[in-house]
């Protein structure tokens, strides 16, 4: 019972940091930008399928090293989509309401998940992980798969890192200064509109990189990232809309409740996410860390 | 070093300038006078292009910065202290006065925080303190210290006075003359007190419904009582 109970536990903060991985490049772009990317989910499975490929053309064998090497790769090249994107798209939805940059993204949402039609096709793949994370360890009476615990640690990483750079590093204070008044910080001498670019670099480097890290395991399809897309939102919107503290708070408070639910009523799986999403807005309904800052 | 117009500036449809022209020589303090809504923060915002949509020409030494954006006027040495001082709440003042760097001038290294605070002594025990945690006078205090960190050469002050001490507002002048001379720093001041304006400055404008009505010194502008009537309320 305990041993069952320790086991749910885990897979719900293996979802909740596979789920805070997706969501941490929407936290910096809402968090900074104020920008509802819908496409972060496109460019998360171009990052996805560009891993997958890379793997393919460099052999079977797939040490852990070439892996990560790989994720990173996918990151910077989504990275420098994101560069197109801010040019042709997201720079032109700064002056307008919010609800034309939703249907703007969504539209490019639509645009990205074709082109990736177009290059891989429509079949569903897979791919392993890579040898070093395709063990089980057990603790007890629990297993836990290899990979499982590398996306736990790497989403741990990613929080701990994203912390640090935001609210100690001159960089994040900076960008804390754009996000809250970028007018005063132009007429003090910051560069915003070149910030703004970095920061969705920033944030499409996150959701490729997620791609990469991601793909072991998954269905890979155009629409893979359909799934994640609306548990990403529910914890941003639940985090308090772009903080990210906030939204990894609430990917492990959505995620677990779930997990726990779903294994102990059975029969309704997946549902909980939404009623824990519900009672927790009923609760806070401005998310977790209301007014706080990124 | 700046000379301004005729220029038009405008928010959406509303003409909030028109044709002003106006000229501030390197090292001179100028005021600009008129009542509340004549358009004294959109021309200021306009000489930085932050803010209204502007017509007609903003030249710094003769050069023409057509559509410049602030950002680069910053580092020009344009500086602007806006009536709404916008320190950043979650920023300590320590850190306030660092975002004032951006504006620094290629070659001009800014100020040291120890430096700013050695001129704004009141700054010194607030140090660590966040932009919130401040008082009115304390923020107005702190904005016009971030704004002279990158050592600009024309600085625009969007009514400093407002709310201030009168026991303050001496001393900001003695501030400001005391940066004047150690260097070349032109002023040109929106202001409603007629007192901090004339210790400050040796000419005015007077802007009156988006245009300028007068322009000359204050001796000029004493000798024609008539003129008063563009500062009543
Ligand atoms: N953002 C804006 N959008 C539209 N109209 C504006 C805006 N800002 C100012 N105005 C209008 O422009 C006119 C001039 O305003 P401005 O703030 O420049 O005057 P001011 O001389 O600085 O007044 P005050 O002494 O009250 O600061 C006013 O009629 C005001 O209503
Ligand atoms: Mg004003």
């Amino acid at each position: 019972m305990l041993a069952d109970l320790a086991g749910v536990v885990f897979n719900g903060l293996f979802s909740a940091m596979v789920v805070f991985i997706f969501a941490s490049g929407l936290t910096l772009l809402f968090g900074v930008l104020r920008i509802l990317n819908f496409s972060q989910g496109g460019f998360f499975a171009v990052g996805a399928y560009l891993a997958f490929s890379l793997t393919r053309l460099l052999g079977p064998a797939l040490p852990l090293w070439r892996f990560l090497a790989i994720a990173v790769v996918a990151g910077v090249v989504v990275g420098a989509l994101g560069i197109v994107t801010e040019r042709l798209v997201l720079r032109r939805l700064r002056q307008v309401d919010g609800a034309y940059s939703l249907i703007a993204t969504y539209a490019l949402l639509l645009l990205v998940e074709g082109i990736v039609k177009l290059i891989w096709g429509v079949d569903v793949r897979s791919m392993e992980p890579p040898a070093e994370l395709s063990g089980v360890w057990q603790v007890g009476d629990v297993f836990m798969p290899t990979y499982a615990l590398f996306i736990l640690a790497a989403g741990l990483a990613l929080f701990v890192a994203l912390e640090w750079l935001l609210h100690h590093s001159r960089l994040g204070k900076l960008m804390q200064s754009v996000a809250t008044d970028p007018w005063m910080a132009s007429v003090l001498g910051v560069d915003v509109a070149r910030m703004q670019t970095w920061i969705v670099v920033g944030g499409f480097f996150l959701a490729g990189i997620a791609g990469g890290l991601l793909v072991p395991n998954q269905a890979l399809s155009p629409s893979l990232a359909g799934t994640f897309v609306i548990q990403a939102f529910g914890a941003l919107i639940v985090g308090g809309m772009g903080s990210v503290r906030g939204t990894f708070m609430a990917a492990i408070l959505l995620c677990v409740a779930d997990s726990l639910a779903s294994t102990y009523l059975p029969g309704v799986p997946g549902v909980f996410f939404y009623i824990t999403m519900a009672a927790l807005l009923l609760l806070r309904p401005q998310g977790l860390m209301r007014g706080a800052q990124l | 070093m700046l000379e301004v117009g005729p220029l038009d500036a405008f928010y959406g449809d509303s003409h909030v300038v028109q044709s002003a022209s106006l000229h501030v020589a390197a090292g001179e303090g100028v005021a600009l006078l008129g009542r509340n809504g004549a358009g004294k923060t959109t021309l200021l915002k306009s000489i930085m292009n932050a803010g209204p949509t502007v017509r007609g020409p903003v030249r710094c030494d003769g050069a023409e910065l057509g559509a410049m954006p602030a950002d680069r006027r910053a580092r020009l040495g344009f500086a602007l202290v806006p009536e709404d001082r916008r320190i950043y709440p979650h920023l300590t003042v320590q850190e306030n006065l660092a975002m004032g760097r951006h504006g620094a001038r290629p070659g001009v290294p800014p100020r040291s925080t120890d430096e700013v605070v050695e001129m704004f002594p009141l700054l010194k025990q607030l140090q660590a303190r966040r932009g919130f945690e401040l008082s009115g006078g304390q923020q107005q205090m702190l904005a016009i210290a971030r704004a002279v960190v990158a050592r600009p050469r024309l600085l625009l002050l969007d009514e400093p006075t407002e709310g201030l001490a009168p026991v303050i507002v001496e001393q900001l002048v003695a501030q400001i003359q005391a940066i004047q001379a150690g260097e070349t720093l032109a002023l040109l001041v929106a202001e409603q007190s007629i007192w901090f304006a004339r210790a400050c400055t040796s000419r005015l404008y007077l802007l009156d419904s988006g245009r300028v009505v007068f322009g000359g010194t204050w001796a000029a502008f004493d000798a024609d009582p008539g003129l008063k009537r563009y500062l009543a309320l």
